[in-house]
């Protein structure tokens, strides 16, 4: 493997010694691109509580392109599907290399909090949302406590 | 005045004006300049003469660098026997002028002939600090010391004719005439106006001073006899020669503060042409006075010194298999005059284009200056495979002192900060000064580049966008290049347009 970046450690570095409230990031040993991520949901929103687990990876000309997350435990969002794969525009179009690990991290607790069912990549999840939204909340605090429980993570 | 004086007086002025002569042919002749408006002229006939034997000499003497390098060689050689004391000088001066025109037309051999003696880098600082120290000192560089710079295939040669106009009409209110002669005769048209205008009048009474300062520079300036002077007694002391003084600051310049000489090479890049040299990595090396250091391909054996840091003593090696094992050999000087030899290399070396010795057969020492451009060896099959590629550089000499952080960059890298700083406190910073960065205070954020997380310090190449944003160059180009001419910047979105009219409205 190529050596890593000096901001890739660097950020790395800063995750440890500043870490943002609410999120844990830890590199894999094997590889120090991959990432074990740990977000929990925002307070206000259906996924209070809920203690998810992500997998980021930083590809090879990173910080040019974005990173790629993806969740792990299962979650009822109108903007991420069944295989935890995440609609945000940061990490597709709007991606800058300004952005950092943890600014990613943070726009993805932020999305929990503000879901976004016109901008659908769930549709199933989005139509239920629209239709009847106190339902779907419903739900995702179900699934949040089901799946996403602190304890499950142990 | 009388006809003695003139006598005394012309041969140095002759001597002077070849070397001036030499610099008419590298500086671009502006108009046809009289060498015979010399003023009050008994002696003219001799002059004209003289300066006709001049013409038919300049070109050699100046353009043709193969023999310029041959005659520092001659004057190397020469150096034991060619120091004629400077206070010598009354005699050297009666010897009249059939002495100074063998001195005109003189082989190298003959050992005061000062503007070949060496090439001599002519960095525009140089000649600005020499000039500086003329005038501290109340001593004017000596006359030859402007041909010298001359010499050299700088591009700074125009700035150094504007300089050297300029000296010349600083010192003269001294009431030091050292300067007239040389000046009229060096032949640009403007300088010689100048002279009419100003000077001719009283360059007579002048002239009468003349004998005694103006000898000095032919007789002594044998650069490696004067440049023993210099390393003995660096920069100050030796200003006190007058006629030294110049040339002195400008080598001692060069040294760094733990004694070591200094050479930098990187790689002579054209885009423009399919045909460019191996790719290597800027080479910093030191070495003592009076040591060397050799060239050549980079071996099992010599591993270490391909990964040798910057600045060590370290052997230059390089990965192409045109380059001999033992191919070449840097040698620098107690003065920090640097020469270049071809170790028997099979492929031989090229200095400026020009091969300095065949097959397998070892050159004389030929000596360098700043710019030089050396090739080690020639493309084998095309050199389309990166190791048959020939090595192409340029070599700068002890000019580590360039490359240092010093008042200048560190203002102007403070000015930078500010206007990051006061830029900020207007902008809506939604994305890199998140909450996450913004944890930072704005000043150390930045301070730093968004791409990269390193610091911005002075002596970085940067790119600072419209935006007023700002990330190493290195670090940004992948996204100047992507979209030029529009730009995105990545720290707050803004679309700039990087072809923008420069006018100064507005």
């Amino acid at each position: 493997m190529a050596a890593l970046p000096k901001r890739i450690i660097k950020e790395t570095e800063r995750l440890v010694s500043d870490p943002v409230p609410g999120i844990t990031a830890i590199p894999k040993e094997d590889n120090l691109r991959h990432f074990e991520v740990f977000i929990d949901g925002p307070s206000s929103s259906p996924y209070a509580g809920g203690h998810f687990s992500l997998e980021l990876f930083l590809p090879d000309d990173y910080p040019m392109c974005a990173p790629k997350v993806r969740f792990l435990t299962k979650i009822y969002h109108p903007n991420i599907d069944k295989l935890g794969r995440i609609c945000l525009d940061v990490l597709k179009d709007n991606w800058s290399p300004a952005l950092q690990i943890r600014t990613i991290l943070l726009s993805i607790q932020a999305l929990l909090g503000a879901p976004n069912p016109d901008d659908p990549l769930a549709n199933d999840v989005a139509e239920d949302w629209k239709k009847d939204e106190k339902k779907a909340i419903e739900t995702a605090q179900s699934w949040t406590k089901q799946y996403a429980s602190a304890k499950l993570q142990e | 005045m009388p006809e003695n004086t003139r006598d005394v007086l012309n041969p140095p002025a002759r001597v002077i004006s070849s070397s001036a002569k030499r610099t008419k042919s590298t500086t671009p002749p502006p108009l046809s300049s009289p060498p015979t408006s010399y003023p009050s002229s008994p002696i003219t006939e001799t002059l004209t003469s003289n300066d006709i034997q001049n013409n038919s000499q300049a070109p050699s003497g100046s353009i043709n660098r193969a023999i310029t390098r041959n005659d520092s060689q001659s004057s190397l050689n020469n150096s034991s026997n060619s120091s004629i004391p400077v206070n010598s000088n009354s005699t050297h001066a009666s010897n009249n002028n059939t002495n100074a025109s063998n001195i005109l037309s003189s082989s190298p051999s003959q050992p005061p002939q000062p503007p070949n003696v060496t090439r001599r880098s002519s960095f525009g600082l140089n000649f600005l600090s020499s000039f500086t120290n003329s005038i501290r000192t109340g001593h004017p560089p000596s006359p030859t010391e402007n041909p010298h710079s001359f010499m050299s295939n700088s591009p700074t040669i125009a700035n150094l004719s504007s300089f050297a106009t300029l000296e010349d009409e600083l010192i003269a209110p001294n009431g030091n005439s050292r300067g007239h002669q040389p000046r009229s005769r060096r032949n640009s048209s403007r300088q010689s106006n100048r002279l009419s205008n100003s000077q001719g009048p009283h360059s007579n009474g002048h002239g009468a001073d003349h004998p005694i300062t103006q000898q000095e520079s032919p007789s002594s300036n044998n650069a490696f006899d004067e440049s023993h002077d210099q390393v003995t007694t660096p920069n100050g002391i030796v200003e006190n020669n007058g006629a030294r003084d110049g040339r002195n600051d400008s080598i001692s310049n060069g040294i760094d503060k733990d004694g070591f000489y200094s050479v930098r090479l990187t790689p002579l890049i054209d885009h423009s042409s399919s045909a460019s040299g191996l790719y290597f990595s800027p080479v910093i090396r030191k070495i003592k006075p009076s040591s060397n250091i050799s060239i050549g391909r980079y071996t099992e054996k010599n591993k270490a010194a391909a990964h040798a840091p910057q600045g060590s003593s370290a052997p230059i090696v390089f990965k192409s298999k045109v380059v001999s094992r033992t191919h070449a050999l840097f040698q620098c000087n107690e003065d920090g005059q640097w020469f270049l030899r071809d170790c028997k290399s099979s492929s031989g070396t090229f200095l400026n284009h020009i091969r300095l010795s065949p097959a397998s057969q070892e050159s004389t020492l030929m000596p360098l200056i700043d710019g030089d451009i050396i090739q080690l060896g020639m493309d084998y099959r095309g050199g389309t495979e990166e190791v048959y590629r020939c090595v192409k550089m340029r070599c700068e000499f002890n000019k580590s002192w360039q490359r240092k952080v010093n008042q200048f960059n560190l203002e102007i890298h403070k000015k930078l900060k500010n206007l990051q700083i006061n830029n900020e406190d207007n902008e809506d910073s939604r994305l890199v000064t998140n909450p996450i960065t913004g944890s930072s205070t704005n000043v150390d954020d930045l301070a730093e580049c968004a791409i990269c997380l390193m610091k911005i310090e002075p002596c970085q190449a940067l790119f600072i966008s419209p935006c007023s944003h700002a990330w190493h160059y290195k670090c940004i180009r992948p996204i100047i290049i992507k979209s030029y001419p529009q730009f995105y910047c990545p720290n707050c979105r803004t679309m700039c347009d990087l072809e923008t009219d420069l006018d100064e409205d507005d």
